[in-house]
Formats: C-alpha cells, sequence, structure tokens
C-alpha cells in the first residue's frame, strides 16, 4: 500500500522529484570533488616532496671552482650527517633564445642540467616522472614555457660560452626545488651528452659550474653558522624556507578549498530548502493520511523512503561526474606542484553516502512537523486554514512600484528566509571574486613597489647579462653598471638617473646570536627615501634599519647595537629602523649608502631604476619603455606596476583564480536560480493560475517571477561590495603578512571593475536565468485555478 | 435584449489515457446585458467546464464563444488577458488570493494592474474600501488573507471581481464553501451587483443559490437538457416559491 503512494508520488510530483534530484547530483558532485581537493591540498607540500625525494634538511646552491667547492666542505662539516649534489650550469639571459632568435626571459637565476645528474625526481606536466631526457631534447620549467610562450616540439638555441645546441622542447618541467612563480629560479633539463657538449667547453666548466646540495643534518643552529663562514654560496636556506615558497600555490590552494567548503555549504543549504519546500507542500496529504489513521511514523516513512530512492539514484549520477569536476580543479591549482589527485573510490563512495545521509537527516527533520499537523489541516490547507504568519509588508495602495515590481519586492519581503538564502548564497560567491580582484589590482599597481626595496622610478630595467656582470664585477661595479645605462640612454635622447639596489649577504651577531643576513644597499639614493614602518631612516654609515621578520631573526630591536662582520672584522651597528619587506620574505636589512661594501659579499641583484630628469608624460615613458626593450634587447623592461606584478609572480595565477571563481559563480548562480524558481513555480501554481484568472499577462507574471531574484542579487551586490571593502585587508594581510610584509597594505580597489561589473555581470546571470526557468509559468492556465488542491 | 455572451455549438473533449472524453456536447446559450444565470446539474455534467469554456479561461475544442460581439477564440493572449482583467470578474468556490498581500491589497491588484482603469492608485484603494463597506468587510482591509473568515474572504473575492466594474461576473460554485448564512449573504450581494447592471453566470448544486437568478440552465451529460425562466429577483421575492418551482422543474427534467 505505501509503495502504491510512493509510485503514485514519484509520477504525480515529478517535477519537485526531478529538482530534488537535481540538487542532490550537484551537492554529490561538489562534496565528492571538493573533498578529493582538500584531501590533495592538505597533503599538497608533503606529498609533492615526498614523490620528489626532497626529503633534506638544508639546501644550498653554489659556485663550483678549484678553491671553494661546497661538496669538500660538506664533507668534512661534523654536523652534516649526508649530502646529495646535483651539477649544473648557470645561464645568462642572453645563451638561451628561441625560434624567432629573442633572448628568453629566464628569470632570476637559471641552470641547465642533465638527467644523468639529478638526485630528485622530477616530473612532467602529467605528473609523470621524467626518467630519461633524449639527445637534441629539453624539459622546460613549466613556468617559463608560459612566460615565453614556449610550446611542446619548439626548438631552443643554448649559445653558451661559444657552444651551440639546438635543442627540441620535450615537454613542461616540474621541479621541488626551483619550481615556484614566487623564487623566479628555474632550471633546464637536457640529455647527458648534450651536458657533456657544453661542459667540455674550459670555459664553461670554469665560469658556469655550480651546484644544488641537499644537506641532511641533526645539528640546524651549527650548520646555519657554519654556512655564515662560506664564501660564494648563491642561495642557502633551510628547507622550511623552501617550503614558504610554495605559499602562493597554497594560498591558491586554501583559496580553492575555501570555494570547496563554499560549495559544499550552498550545495546541502538548497538541498534542505528543496527538501522543507516540497514536504510543506503535501500538508494536505498529510492531514489525509492522519484522518484516515496512518500513523505518524507510517507516514514519515513514506517521505524517508522516497528522498533515500532520490538521493541514492542522485548520488551515484553525482559521484560519477564528480570525477572530471575535480580533475578539472585540481589541474588548475597543481601547476608548479604534482598534488594527487585523490580521486579515489572509496572517497567518492564515501562522499556520495555522507550526502544520502544528510539527505536522509534533512528528510528527518523537515519531518517531524507531521507530528504536529492534525487531520483538520487536510481540510483547511487551503487559503484559509494553512498555518502562515503575518505576510503581507508593502501596501499596494500606497506603493508607487508596478504591480510586477510590488510582488516581487513584497515576496521577498514576505519570505525573507527564504530569499535571504539566495542573497547569503550569491554574496559568498561573489565576495571571493572582488576580494580576488583588490588583491590582483594591488600586485599590479604601484602600491607594492616599496616592499621589495624600491623606490618608484619611470623605468626598471630587468637586465640578466649585466645582472651578471656586476656579480662577477668588483666594488664598484654597480656604479658603472648604472653609469653605462645613463649613458646608453641619454645618447638616445632618455636622459636620466639610474640606479640600482644590491643585495649583501654579511654574518650579523647580537648578544651571543650568530646569523646570516642579507642587506639592501644603493649607493646612488639616500636612505631617507625610503619607507620604514617605525623609528628614524640610518643617517651614518654605522646605523641600519631591519625588515621585521630580519630583527627576529637576530634578535634585536630598534636602538640595539648588533655587529656585522665587515672586511673581516665584527664592526658595530646601530638599529634606528623598522621596515616592512617582501624580499626573501621580509629577511633583510638596509645599509646606509656610505657604508663600503665588498663585492665578494653581493648576493642578488635587483632591476635597474631609471628617473628621467626631461619629465615626460606617461605616453611618453610607455613609449620609452618598448624603445629601451630594443636597446637593451630584454623584454623585461617595465614601469613601476609592471615590476611590481613581475616581483610576485603570482599576479596572473591570482587572475586565473578569480575568473575560475567567477565561472564558479555564475555556474552555481545559474544552477540555484534555475532549480529555486522551477521549485517555486511548483510550489505557486495555484497563485499563477489565479493571477491569469483574473487577467494578468504572462509577461507581468514572468517579471514579477524573474524580479524577485533580481532584488534578490541586488541586494547581494551591494553587501558584497561592502563587504569586500571591509575584508579585503583582513583577508589578503596575513597573505602578505606570510610573504613578508608586516605593514598594512594599500589596497588597490578598481570602483568601476569591483563595484560595476562583477554585480552587474552576476545580476544579469541572474536575471536571464530568473527569466528562462520563469518562462514554465507560460503553460500554466487561468483555467487551472479550479484544479488547485 | 442585447446579449453580452452568446455560446454556439460547443464542444469540449478532454482525451485521457487515449479515451476521448466529451465534457460539452454543441452546447448553445445567450446570456443578456444585466442577466443573472445559474448554470445546475449533477457532478461531472460539465457545468464548470462550461463556465470555464465559456469565460475564455479554457480553450474549447470547436465552437464559438462570441462575448460582446468578439469571438474569443479569434482573440490573442493578450487581448484574453486584457478581457478577463476589465470586463470580466471572476469568483471560485474556494477563496483563491495571493497569500503574501493583505485582503485589501488583493482587492484593488486587478485594478492597479489595468490600464484601462485611470483611476489614481490612491483612487483605485478607495474604490476597494467602498466595495469593502459595501459588502460588510471593511474592517478586515488590512489583515491578511488567514486572519479573516471563509464568509468575509468570499466576499472580498466579490470585491476583487467587481474592482474595475466588469460587464459579467463567472461564478463557480460561489457558496459551496460557505455554511447558510454566509451563503445567503454573498448570494445577497450578487443579486445587489445584478440589479446595477452586471451580468452574471453562475454554477450552482443549490436550489436556494439558483432561486435569486432570473434564469435556470440544466445540463447533462455535456448537453443543455433545458433552460427555465424564473423572472428578475427582486428584494422581497417570495424566495421558498422559487426555489420550489426551480426543483420541480429539475425532477422534470430528470434530476
Amino acid at each position: 500500500m505505501f509503495f502504491r503512494i510512493l509510485r503514485k508520488d514519484m509520477k504525480r510530483k515529478r517535477t519537485s522529484n526531478v529538482i530534488i534530484m537535481i540538487f542532490v547530483i550537484i551537492a554529490t558532485m561538489f562534496v565528492s570533488s571538493s573533498v578529493h581537493n582538500i584531501i590533495s591540498v592538505l597533503s599538497g607540500i608533503d606529498g609533492f616532496f615526498d614523490k620528489a625525494g626532497l626529503d633534506c634538511d638544508y639546501i644550498a646552491i653554489a659556485r663550483i671552482n678549484g678553491e671553494d667547492d661546497l661538496s669538500e666542505t660538506l664533507k668534512n662539516s661534523e654536523c652534516v650527517t649526508d649530502f646529495k649534489e646535483e651539477n649544473m650550469l648557470i645561464c645568462k639571459n642572453s645563451d638561451i633564445s628561441g625560434d624567432n632568435e629573442e633572448a628568453c626571459k629566464i628569470g632570476d637565476n637559471c641552470f641547465i642540467m642533465s638527467i644523468g645528474n639529478t638526485k630528485l625526481n622530477y616530473f612532467d606536466k602529467n605528473n609523470d616522472r621524467i626518467s630519461d631526457v633524449r639527445e637534441g631534447e629539453v624539459y622546460v620549467h613549466v613556468n617559463l614555457m608560459d612566460k615565453n610562450d614556449i610550446k611542446e616540439g619548439d626548438i631552443l638555441h643554448v649559445n653558451m660560452e661559444g657552444t651551440q645546441l639546438d635543442l627540441k622542447v620535450a615537454g613542461a618541467l616540474k621541479d621541488a626545488l626551483l619550481g615556484t612563480a614566487f623564487l623566479q629560479d628555474y632550471r633546464f633539463i637536457i640529455s647527458d651528452a648534450d651536458y657533456q657538449k657544453l661542459i667540455s667547453s674550459p670555459e664553461t666548466s670554469e665560469k658556469r659550474l655550480c651546484g644544488a646540495y641537499y644537506v641532511y643534518t641533526d645539528n640546524m643552529t651549527d650548520l646555519k653558522d657554519q654556512f655564515t663562514e662560506i664564501q660564494g654560496v648563491m642561495f642557502d636556506a633551510p628547507i622550511s624556507t623552501i617550503r614558504i615558497c610554495y605559499v602562493m600555490n597554497m594560498i591558491v590552494a586554501a583559496v580553492f578549498l575555501i570555494v570547496s567548503v563554499g560549495l559544499i555549504l550552498v550545495s546541502f543549504a538548497v538541498l534542505r530548502f528543496a527538501i522543507a519546500s516540497t514536504i510543506s507542500e503535501e500538508i494536505r496529504e498529510i492531514g489525509v493520511m492522519k484522518a484516515v489513521g496512518v500513523p505518524d511514523g507510517a507516514i514519515r516513512r513514506i517521505y524517508i523512503v522516497k528522498y533515500f530512492a532520490i538521493a541514492i539514484v542522485g548520488a551515484v549520477i553525482g559521484a560519477v561526474a564528480s570525477v572530471p569536476l575535480g580533475s578539472m580543479l585540481m589541474n588548475i591549482i597543481s601547476k608548479e606542484m604534482v598534488l594527487d589527485s585523490g580521486n579515489s573510490l572509496l572517497t567518492t563512495v564515501f562522499c556520495a553516502l555522507g550526502v544520502v545521509g544528510v539527505i536522509l537527516l534533512f528528510c528527518y527533520s523537515c519531518t517531524r512537523k507531521v507530528r504536529k499537523l492534525s487531520p483538520i489541516d487536510a481540510v483547511r490547507s487551503g487559503q484559509t486554514g494553512e498555518r502562515f504568519g503575518k505576510k503581507s509588508i508593502l501596501s499596494l495602495g500606497k506603493s508607487r512600484l508596478g504591480t510586477s515590481g510590488f510582488l516581487a519586492a513584497n515576496d521577498c519581503l514576505s519570505a525573507p528566509k527564504q530569499f535571504g538564502l539566495i542573497i547569503a548564497i550569491i554574496t559568498l560567491c561573489l565576495l571571493p571574486v572582488m576580494i580576488l580582484s583588490n588583491a590582483f589590482n594591488t600586485l599590479c599597481s604601484e602600491k607594492l613597489v616599496h616592499l621589495f626595496g624600491t623606490t618608484i622610478s619611470d623605468v626598471y630595467i630587468v637586465d640578466n647579462n649585466r645582472t651578471v656582470d656586476i656579480m662577477g664585477g668588483d666594488d664598484d661595479a654597480d656604479v658603472a653598471m648604472t653609469k653605462e645605462i645613463e649613458d646608453i640612454l641619454a645618447e638616445n635622447d632618455m636622459p636620466g638617473d639610474c640606479h640600482v639596489e644590491m643585495f649583501y649577504k654579511y654574518p650579523i651577531r647580537f648578544k651571543d646570536k650568530k646569523s646570516v643576513l642579507s642587506f639592501l644597499q644603493c649607493k646612488e639614493t639616500d636612505t631617507s627615501d625610503y619607507e620604514y614602518t617605525e623609528g628614524v631612516p640610518p643617517a651614518n654609515e654605522n646605523e641600519i634599519a631591519l625588515a621585521h621578520n630580519g630583527a627576529k631573526i637576530v634578535g634585536a630591536e630598534i636602538g640595539d647595537t648588533v655587529e656585522i662582520e665587515i672586511d673581516g672584522e665584527y664592526r658595530p651597528f646601530l638599529v634606528t629602523a623598522y621596515f616592512s619587506s617582501l624580499n626573501h620574505l621580509g629577511e633583510v636589512g638596509r645599509f646606509h649608502q656610505d657604508l663600503h661594501t665588498s663585492h665578494k659579499n653581493r648576493s642578488f641583484t635587483m632591476a635597474f631604476q631609471v628617473n628621467f630628469s626631461d619629465d615626460p608624460s606617461e605616453n611618453e615613458i610607455s613609449e620609452r619603455i618598448d624603445r629601451i626593450k630594443d636597446i637593451f634587447g630584454c623584454d623585461t623592461v617595465f614601469d613601476a606596476a609592471g615590476y611590481s606584478k613581475d616581483c610576485t609572480g603570482v599576479a596572473d595565477i591570482v587572475k586565473v583564480v578569480k575568473y575560475l571563481i567567477l565561472l564558479i559563480t555564475f555556474v552555481v548562480t545559474v544552477l540555484i536560480i534555475v532549480l529555486m524558481e522551477r521549485s517555486f513555480v511548483s510550489k505557486e501554481k495555484s497563485e499563477i493560475a489565479l493571477m491569469k484568472a483574473v487577467g494578468f499577462r504572462n509577461n507581468t507574471i514572468i517579471a514579477k517571477h524573474t524580479l524577485r531574484f533580481v532584488i534578490a542579487s541586488v541586494i547581494a551586490a551591494v553587501l558584497a561590495a561592502l563587504l569586500c571593502l571591509l575584508l579585503t585587508g583582513p583577508v589578503i594581510d596575513p597573505i602578505f603578512s606570510i610573504m613578508g610584509s608586516s605593514a598594512h597594505v594599500e589596497y588597490v580597489v578598481e570602483p568601476l571593475e569591483v563595484f560595476v561589473v562583477y554585480p552587474l555581470a552576476v545580476i544579469v546571470v541572474t536575471a536571464v536565468s530568473a527569466f528562462v526557468s520563469s518562462l514554465s509559468t507560460v503553460s500554466i492556465t487561468a483555467s487551472q485555478t479550479a484544479d488547485i488542491d | 435584449m442585447e446579449k453580452i455572451l452568446e455560446v454556439r455549438s460547443l464542444c469540449k473533449t478532454y482525451i485521457v489515457n487515449k479515451h476521448q472524453n466529451n465534457v460539452l456536447k454543441n452546447v448553445d446559450f445567450s446570456i443578456n446585458k444585466g442577466e443573472m444565470v445559474a448554470v445546475m446539474g449533477p457532478s461531472g455534467s460539465g457545468k464548470s467546464t462550461l463556465l470555464y469554456t465559456a469565460s475564455g479561461m479554457d480553450n474549447a475544442t470547436s465552437g464559438d464563444v462570441i462575448f460582446n460581439g468578439k469571438k474569443i477564440a479569434e482573440m490573442s493572449g493578450k487581448e484574453l488577458a486584457e478581457l478577463r482583467l476589465n470586463d470580466m470578474g471572476f469568483i471560485f468556490q474556494q477563496m483563491y488570493m495571493l497569500k503574501n498581500l493583505t485582503v485589501l491589497d488583493n482587492i484593488i491588484l486587478p485594478a492597479v494592474q489595468s490600464k484601462k482603469n485611470t483611476k489614481s492608485r490612491k483612487e483605485k484603494m478607495e474604490h476597494g474600501q467602498e466595495l469593502m463597506r459595501r459588502l460588510g468587510i471593511i474592517e478586515a482591509a488590512g489583515n491578511d488573507i488567514n486572519e479573516v473568515s471563509g464568509g468575509q474572504l468570499q466576499r472580498a473575492c466579490i470585491c476583487r471581481s467587481m474592482i474595475n466594474d466588469p460587464d459579467i461576473i463567472f461564478a463557480d460554485e460561489p457558496t459551496g464553501a460557505l455554511n447558510r448564512n454566509a451563503s445567503d449573504e454573498v448570494m445577497e450581494e450578487l443579486s445587489k451587483l445584478n440589479s446595477d447592471g452586471t451580468a452574471v453566470m453562475l454554477v450552482t448544486h443549490d436550489a436556494r443559490v439558483a432561486a435569486r437568478c432570473e434564469r435556470v440552465i440544466f445540463i447533462m451529460d455535456g448537453n443543455i437538457k433545458g433552460e427555465y425562466s424564473l423572472g428578475k429577483y427582486s428584494t422581497g421575492a417570495k424566495m421558498r416559491d422559487r426555489e420550489r418551482t426551480i426543483n420541480n422543474w429539475l425532477m422534470e427534467m430528470g434530476w
């Protein structure tokens, strides 16, 4: 008997049952793919490092030459338990060019390594380990491929110290050590035979040979101390620092994680709404069953069995559909990393069962009101007997709105819970897009330039060839190089001053604590030209400023006197100020311009900054940038905003994530609006028929139904805009703080984009979805007023 | 007498599970301006279908419905909606109203929607209040529809049907859900409305209700079996005699 009722119900209420099933499919898809992603992301860096075999405690990259061989030092060190070494060749910008003969943009440092020299595991774009590279082929880091628009099968020309090779790109490379846009150091992997050709040149083996060292230790403190004494180390850091370089990947992954959790919540919220709404439509039937003596338990069983059947079918379809969805999402966040897709059958089955369980719980809680209903509800379920509270909020007589607008507004106000849910969902979807948009615009603006230890200049020239020359030059090589650049520019009618920020690594001690810190210094600027968060700029050569993380490492505060080893002896320096910096994760300091620094301590060179003296307009500067690119033969010439974007290296990922979330917002909005509108139409069939009976035209009814959602989306857009102003700082500041910045960042809000384009796009998507779904009201006829139960 | 509604050879057929069900078979009748006509017949005889088809709410399978000289079948959806909004009023057995509006707002809704009704929003509201006052439900104006009795709600439905001063009101068992007193009150109002010149076509099982009408049409198995003219009802008429006459006639007709 109950199964006959159930079968009839399935047939008769086909529309609402189909709606519930679609919700179940969506919920299962989102839950299953999101849980996979959460598992993958949480095990992300550790999993990637495990796969790559990057299990050491300390990393170092150092040049190899006769005098200073780091491997010998490591072998003899008491605090080193073991180490692995990968030999490789350091590249100049002009060493590698594409088919168009233009030099490749290769980042800050770039290395060529042979497959035979690898001690870690390296992966291709499909996450398969690269075990062999054929002669004449090269694997290129995935970020370099994107940056230079290199495709598989392209030919790269290598010209190193006179040795020339033409290499066919075999594919993209994922590298656990040098693999992040944040670090901007990359590797190429070639065959052993090709590597031998390059290294057979005495000049190459003498000038270009270096090693990546993977050091194991049981005494990190002593090892760090030991590295402060070693000369010629280009880069050294504990493995935890490499982990932090993946911060942007993890932030992107975390954004996905939040979006995934959001999608799960949205799916369940909508599902609960749909179940509660369908059960509330059945008051009369429940009352009839109670009137004829069917016990409460049996009535609830009918609904629970019905939803169980729908949930099972929906969950199976959703589980199958979750696999491609999960993979699509993972592909976006795992560009640089090898992340497990996490698509195990067990997880999928577990998630699908979880969704079924949650649906049954919802159903159980929604059918609780069966106990409260009396048989009289069956008789009174019409307009006179339904138990709803005060509904009307607005007065039609006093309102200036047209009927569609009035009815839509009144419906929204009369059912605040229902429309509040829609508003909350759209707000939650729109907010991350707006916040990421602010983050992206800030990353692409001048606002962050000071955080890279530079002043605002007209032009920034990142020239790898000149940088390598300075690194190998004498103490005044930087000043000589900037003079040379000034002359070249002046010869080309672009008069101006040029300066460059240099990094120097010096041992520093305070009380009993000894460490090595990178110091910024520019000999042609004044320390007072820079921004400080606290204290006063260093005024003498025996004064320094420290970035907050740098101060933490040293353990010193403003007013303390620290000792820095200059030219073999420790000299006292007074800490006069703190500043905020994104360089070296904020673990830096700044020297006074007059302090004599040695070329031996140089570790890194920033961009050559040019300030034109003839006060050119913005357009003129833009034209000059193009000319400088031609003159210097490099593409990496920027204005302040472009340089900031280039330095963070993550703006493009943020942009992709922003658009992806916008797409997800559109998809979720369309699904929710379509499904909710279908549910409303089914629930409000009687009212629609009645309106038609009293002479309302289809377009008025469609307008009413569309406007309800438009009102909700407009409110959501306004809410999201207000919240984005309030939340951008609290959400994004911690991310910049992980990268080293301790100051509050002044965010760039593009009003047109954030307050007009995105909200308008969501409102249009909402309006179109609601309009298309409400077209189903056309099929309801006035005569159906008489068929209403 | 000028006809407001003319029905010619009206057929309505439903096909359910490939089975053809002829609900109306070549029905012919007409209603004059200002006339009040009752349609009676046993359950399933097709009287409600006749009302909905004649009012243009449902499409006829064949035949013509002519309202004020215009064929309804030739009208567009837009014209039909305008017709229902401005020239026709509807009263249903169940008191259907929009849940989210007050009683007064439900009443004035068709007036606000109507472009033909050129009164200001305030005047429309005053007109709605005036109708409610006339029907004795003014105290329920600001109430939600769940806060008033069935009789009050049905009178509110009558107010709604009158708000645009229609030429004809179609009523489907308007007292079917009401008790005797409420039923009498509602019929009194419809009679007053009719005496003011509005034609009424109502479907009923109840001879007491039909006794207030000028003419009674008896329908059975989709055919009009006969008509009986009672003459115009006026206040103070001998209701029992009119009711007895109808009952006798219906018995003669085989009901």
